[in-house]
């Protein structure tokens, strides 16, 4: 599994994008995900598993100006 | 209005251009553009669509110039230091192009003003600081069926997207505004110098797309680039059928 763009090393069976959120730490609350180029709305992060050739890209929602 | 002799030798390379030509030009000519925030993002882009020729310009914000804007707020001189930032952009953008009409809105964006302001303009330009005032401007753009270009920058990184009218709003991304207290200030977080005016260039280039109906706008896409890396990455956002906003609400 690819993490932006980078191989994920901690991909296991019924890993979920909430799973790599957490694993990544990622604190910010506003995040912009996408898995094989589709976007995946916050309220499925938990429900989304990853597969092993999966392309997840989690990015940060921004507001600064 | 049609175009006058003298913005016919002004906007020649534009009127060069068959998808812009006179007719395209006349457009921006009659459009009328609302720039809310007139720091690092709104500097470019009222200083892109003011060269464009766009005919009205409002621009919102309450702030005054401080010494530490000037690293990337390309409106602002020394002399701005101290006084309103959208008395300084008008004569800024009036010695830029005199034929333009700048129109300062010197107050502090919020639900109960938005509708009123945002009722006279064609498109809404989204160069704020800050979720609250982000969620505002997409609630009230949905609600009076306008574009809202959204430009967003972050230390080396920036995203650009064209939500609100009929597509997709900002509430498809992520229901909510963080809550107070989970996100850091924009005033204390870094910023390099150029990514202001890389974001603001592309969403002054989206909103002359819009007014000419020119090309594939940002419509219901996002893109993100991280200019540390110098890599772009785009999504493109479906509208949530859930959205409490432009959708049918949770059910
Ligand atoms: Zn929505």
């Amino acid at each position: 599994m690819m993490l932006n763009d980078l191989p994920y090393p901690d991909w296991h069976e019924g890993l979920t994008i909430q799973g790599v959120i957490e694993h990544m730490n990622y604190t910010w609350p506003k995040l912009v995900t996408k898995v094989n180029g589709q976007l995946v709305w916050p309220e499925d992060y938990g429900n989304v598993v990853l597969q092993e050739n999966d392309d997840l890209k989690i990015h940060h929602l921004l507001a600064g100006g | 209005m049609a175009l006058t002799q003298k913005e016919q030798q002004r906007y020649k390379r534009h009127l060069m251009l068959p998808q812009v030509d006179e007719a395209g030009q006349e457009k921006i000519k009659n459009s009328r553009v609302l720039i809310v925030g007139a720091g690092g993002l709104g500097s470019p882009v009222a200083m892109e669509l003011c060269c464009a020729g766009v005919g009205t310009i409002g621009l919102v914000d309450f702030d005054v110039v401080d010494v530490s804007n000037l690293q990337r707020q390309l409106l602002y001189t020394e002399n701005s230091v101290g006084k309103s930032k959208v008395q300084q952009a008008k004569e800024r953008l009036k010695s830029m192009n005199s034929d333009i009409k700048v129109i300062c809105i010197e107050d502090k964006l919020d639900k109960s003003n938005a509708t009123e302001i945002f009722e006279k303009y064609d498109i809404i330009v989204d160069a704020t600081d800050n979720f609250d005032v982000r969620y505002i401007i997409s609630d009230t753009s949905v609600k009076l069926g306008k574009p809202h270009v959204y430009g967003a920058i972050y230390e080396f990184y920036g995203q650009v997207a064209v939500l609100g009218g009929d597509g997709p709003c900002l509430r498809c991304l992520n229901p909510e505004p963080p809550k107070q207290g989970e996100i850091v200030e924009a005033k204390d977080v870094g910023v390099f110098g150029a990514i202001p005016g890389v974001i603001g260039s592309l969403q002054a280039c989206e909103v002359l797309k819009l007014i000419i109906g020119a090309g594939r706008t940002l419509k219901g896409r996002m893109i993100f680039i991280d200019m540390l890396n110098m890599t772009f990455d785009e999504v493109e956002i479906p509208k949530y059928p859930k959205c409490s906003c432009c959708g049918k609400g949770e059910k």
